[in-house]
């Protein structure tokens, strides 16, 4: 039903007149980013995890790579647990090559040691959906350059799922079952982007936990472009990464009255398949 | 001798009636009968109806009410005396002296403070968008009454939600106000008798929302003879109908408007459709004397499509029965059957499926008013509505469609209220109006109730500090006779005035009103597509208190008038929303709700000029509106941590300026200027990126503002001279919007741009100038 709200508000710019203006912003010191889905490939038995961390920025200025003093992976039924290591000095991108197996069971623990203050995360593994079909549809919603995908998957038995698309060109979408549980479903995603016959597409979907769709609903919302005069209440978009350097246990065992103190992005790992279409 | 004077003394009779436009017979609400030697006098009731008790002798009347003329008469009283008075409308007097006009003037004496009258035809003059008049735009000119702006639904008053207002038409509960998302309200102008907006110091005849009402009476139709009126617009046309059924008798009215069906093409390059329309309806039959019966109906519908993969529609329904019945010539009542529905569908062909949700009620009502004397009067009544809520039906829109059938759980309630109300004028300079209302809210029984371990359905992780919904640990069944959650509520009401001298008074009121409904929207202003939801077990009835105070005076024998008032309210259980709450389709509302609170306070002043040829008024607002929603316990932030923030619709300083110049019979001239300060709004405090998106981040609610609102309107008004000697009378109405073409902003947003990879930020704009031109006719 997102969808909904989007289109009533792509209506509604039909009235509208956008253009872009200079504002003067506030802007905060400098937080941790951590960029830490890890999507997995069920089928390999080994691939390279890859975290990615970086510092907010004003939102007219650039966001840049950081560096952690340390960041490890722990599987907390196992005990195993994988230290990730930069790739390219400066680059701010942290990954191993670990088995599969790994990830797929038991809770999940990412620990991050960062000027002097510990990050932690916890997951699950959380599986997908098979894509049964790609098809090129002729139809458009808003304008007559749109190409039509049909994107038809299979449900998950008995369950309650959440998932997520990533259409490429930083389009996704989320859905979850609460009207097709169990059945065949069919939608159709619109591109914009211009592209040409014989050009591949790769379509992917993702399982994700109820959290992680509540998330990534927020992230889709706050930086759509996809607007209108209906103004939306502005919120932070706080994930599951929680500064827990003050947290002992005994004297402070949440961060109620540390409420600034936490740090951006998400922690999960979930099942991804994928499958191509070539442009019509 | 001392007996008999006695007795002459106590001798006293009742004089009643109605009071009717001359020509068409239809009645008018509010006008004046003044008894100058007495210096009392009363005022006529929704129904045209009067009643006054004085001592036996002769007297002179004045009856006189804005756009007509006076009548100056003598009545003998002597028996208890029907008389009923014919008003003609001083416009029409072409040639005869100018006298001077006795328009809307501030009625000094009574106690009620807070209301705000207009006139269908000032509304009709006030220079709008498109040209298409509109009685919510026009409100938005009068003090404390804001809006979100061009293109947003509803209206704030006094710092209040747009779902605190009861919007009644003949009586009838209207949902949403809207045509077009906010472009246009849902009320026909040439239907319409007469509006009223109370925004505080409300009679205890009224209850179920806390901020204001918006009383609208739609006309009776004209008994005498056939009418028809309409106009050729930019946007829409209209055409209204009137007429008897059996003269003198019973009349009809029917009113259609339509806007035209591909409205927004050239925006557009593919196939889209856009477009409303209503009918209002009323038909009225005069039994005898002491009998009236009236139907009224209204149906409208906004219709939206793209391409037929799209298609949307919306609208209101309403019909009513009212039957008055005079007791006797000190005793009138009415008897309202009344229904109402909201209704709300989807059509999504891509995701294959259709959609609908809305509102249902059942309205039964009975009200008395009791003229004890010319001092007292007593009005009081029962009330009761039944309400079904339909949150939302979803179903494949084709045979192959994926989607399955279901139907959110339907919600029931019903609400009850008893009210008594005094009007008392206590000294010749104390005037007080009294009166208490008990109001019980039953939320009746459903198919599906969810449990919640600790009661609590919104929990909250003091360690992300990210406020969740809970997972029902239990799901009950309730039959719909059973009342699974109750509230009961006193709301006294008490104004006060006090006369200084002839021409000025001072008035004071508090008023306490229950509110059991809510419109779930989490936007700076309502969205058709929202869904109202019944108080219940998590959710609780929003309670207001408001205290006003107020100086009034009439300059000049009222020519100039001055009304200023301050007002405080505050306001309990008003729901806030958890970060990323998703409203649509939600089967447990409870579980993205909490209970906040609000507060609002501010000064208005309106000056008006009422004689001459020119006419208009200036209003001034300062105010300012706030919310918070506390932390429940020690382990938890609250919303916004905890802090007040401003509610979008908080307007710091609020000025219009209405102007109306009667050059000549031909031309008559309008303007507006509004200044508003700019609505709260939010700027990123930061970016980040996240799996390629860029996200713009934010701090705490609502600190930044939008740039000021501002403004100014004009129009002409051309009615044609040889029109005096034509059975089609047509005029003119030339108009422009916006006149400097300011881009004032509805929204800024902030986003990375896809092709340069630059961030940007994006102001959106509804209106720019908008030229229009408008012919109205009747015959």
């Amino acid at each position: 039903m997102k969808k909904t709200a989007l289109i009533i508000t792509l209506i509604l710019s039909v009235f509208n007149c956008e253009d872009v203006i200079e504002v003067d912003i506030p802007a905060e010191a400098p937080r941790l980013v951590v960029d830490a889905l890890i999507r997995v490939d069920i089928d390999d038995p080994n691939f390279v995890a890859r975290v990615k961390v970086s510092e907010t920025n004003s939102f007219f200025g650039q966001t840049t790579p950081t560096g952690l003093n340390q960041i490890t992976l722990i599987n907390q039924e196992t005990n195993e647990f994988q230290v990730l290591l930069e790739e390219e000095e400066g680059s701010g991108i942290y990954s191993k090559m670990t088995g599969t197996d790994f990830f797929t069971s038991g809770e999940i623990l990412l620990q991050i040691n960062y000027q002097d203050e510990i990050y932690l995360a916890f997951t699950e593994f959380v599986p997908s959906a098979e894509i049964n079909s790609l098809t090129q549809g002729d139809g458009t919603l808003f304008n007559d350059d749109e190409i039509e995908i049909v994107v038809n998957f299979t449900d998950n038995q008995d369950r309650t799922d959440f998932y997520l698309f990533d259409f490429g060109f930083n389009n996704y979408i989320t859905t979850e079952d609460t009207f097709y549980q169990n059945q065949d479903f069919e939608f159709s995603f619109f591109y914009d982007e211009g592209m040409q016959e014989g050009e591949d597409v790769e379509i992917k979907i993702m399982g994700v936990d109820e959290d992680l769709y509540n998330y990534m609903n927020l992230l889709i919302e706050q930086s759509g472009d996809n607007f209108g005069p209906f103004q939306t209440p502005a919120v932070t978009v706080r994930g599951n990464i929680i500064n827990a350097t003050d947290i002992d246990n005994i004297e402070n065992s949440n961060n109620v009255n540390l409420n600034d103190n936490f740090a951006l992005g998400y922690f999960a790992v979930v099942e991804e398949r994928k499958q191509t279409i070539t442009i019509q | 001798m001392l007996c008999t004077a006695l007795m002459s003394a106590q001798e006293k009779f009742t004089l009643s009636g109605t009071v009717s436009e001359a020509s068409s017979n239809e009645t008018l609400i509010g006008v004046n009968i003044i008894f100058p030697e007495l210096k009392t006098g009363t005022t006529t009731n929704e129904y045209g109806f009067y009643s006054i008790t004085l001592p036996e002798g002769n007297y002179e009347v004045i009856i006189s009410y804005l756009g007509y003329k006076s009548i100056k008469e003598t009545v003998e009283l002597s028996i208890n005396t029907s008389k009923d008075f014919k008003l003609t409308e001083s416009s029409e007097e072409l040639d005869e002296i100018v006298i001077t006009e006795d328009v809307e003037r501030i009625n000094i004496r009574k106690p009620q403070m807070s209301v705000n009258a207009l006139s269908i035809s000032t509304v009709k003059q006030i220079p709008v968008v498109l040209g298409e008049a509109d009685v919510i735009k026009s409100l938005l000119l009068l003090p404390g009454v804001s809006s979100a702006g061009e293109g947003a639904s509803g209206f704030n008053v006094r710092g209040g939600a747009a779902d605190q207002n009861l919007i009644l038409l003949d009586e009838a509960t209207i949902f949403n106000s809207s045509h077009l998302f906010g472009l246009f309200s849902v009320f026909n102008p040439d239907a319409i008798k007469d509006v009223k907006l109370f925004k505080g110091s409300i009679p205890s005849r009224y209850g179920g929302r806390v901020s204001s009402v918006l009383e609208i009476f739609q006309k009776e139709g004209n008994n005498k003879e056939f009418k028809a009126n309409g106009g050729i617009g930019f946007v829409a046309s209209r055409l209204l109908l009137e007429g008897p059924i059996k003269k003198e008798k019973s009349s009809f009215l029917i009113g259609g408007r339509a806007s035209y069906a591909h409205l927004f093409l050239p925006l557009f390059d593919i196939e889209n459709r856009a477009y409303f329309y209503d009918l209002n309806t009323k038909l009225n039959f005069k039994i005898n004397k002491k009998n009236n019966l009236f139907f009224s109906g209204y149906f409208g519908r906004d219709v939206f499509s793209i391409n037929d993969n799209f298609i949307n529609t919306y609208g209101n329904s309403v019909l009513n029965l009212r039957w008055n019945h005079l007791f006797s010539d000190k005793l009138f009542s009415n008897l309202s059957l009344i229904y109402s529905d909201y209704f709300y569908g989807l059509e999504l062909d891509f995701v294959g499926f259709l959609w609908n949700s809305g509102i249902q009620n059942m309205n039964i009502k009975y009200d008395l008013k009791q003229y004890v004397s010319d001092k007292l009067q007593i009005n009081y009544g029962l009330n009761n509505t039944y309400y079904i809520f339909n949150p939302g039906k979803i179903q494949p829109s084709s045979a192959d469609s994926g989607i399955i059938e279901e139907q959110l759980v339907k919600k029931y309630a019903n609400e009850a209220a008893a009210y008594i109300d005094v009007q008392h004028n206590v000294t010749d300079k104390l005037s007080l109006e009294y009166g208490l209302r008990l109001s019980h809210f039953t939320r009746l029984g459903q198919e599906e109730l969810f449990v919640y371990e600790n009661n609590q359905p919104v929990i909250f992780d003091p360690l992300t500090l990210i406020y969740q919904s809970a997972e029902p640990i239990e799901t009950i069944a309730r039959s719909r006779n059973k009342s699974i959650t109750n509230y009961t509520n006193l709301e006294p009401r008490l104004a006060a005035s006090y006369i200084i001298n002839n021409n000025s008074s001072v008035k004071a009121s508090f008023t306490r009103l229950a509110q059991y409904l809510h419109l779930l929207s989490n936007t700076s202003s309502p969205t058709p597509l929202d869904v109202w939801t019944p108080s219940g077990p998590f959710v609780k009835p929003q309670l207001l208190n408001q205290y006003a105070l107020g100086y009034f005076r009439n300059i000049k024998e009222g020519d100039y008038s001055l009304e200023t008032e301050v007002f405080y309210k505050d306001l309990d259980n008003r729901i806030d929303y958890i970060d990323g709450a998703n409203l649509i389709a939600n089967e447990a509302i409870e579980r993205v709700i909490l209970n906040g609170e609000g507060r609002a306070y501010g000064l208005e002043i309106l000056f008006k000029k009422n004689a001459g040829d020119f006419t208009g008024w200036l209003a001034y607002t300062l105010s300012k509106s706030e919310q918070r929603t506390p932390a429940r316990n020690a382990n938890e932030t609250g919303i916004n941590n905890g802090q007040w923030y401003n509610t979008p619709y908080d307007k710091t300083h609020d000025i219009s300026l209405y102007g109306n110049y009667k050059l000549n019979e031909k031309w008559s001239f309008n303007t507006n200027f509004i200044f508003q300060t700019g609505q709260p709004t939010n700027y990123p405090i930061g970016q980040f990126e996240f799996q390629g998106l860029t996200i713009p981040y934010y701090g705490l609610r609502n600190v930044e503002r939008l740039p000021n609102y501002h403004r100014i309107d004009i129009a002409a008004t051309l009615t044609p001279r040889k029109n005096a000697d034509r059975k089609l009378k047509g005029e003119w109405v030339f108009s422009i919007y916006n006149l400097y073409n300011r881009r004032n902003a509805a929204s800024i947003n902030f986003r990375r741009n896809q092709d340069t990879g630059v961030n940007e930020a994006i102001r959106t704009s509804i209106f720019g100038i908008v030229p229009a031109v408008s012919y109205n006719f009747k015959f």
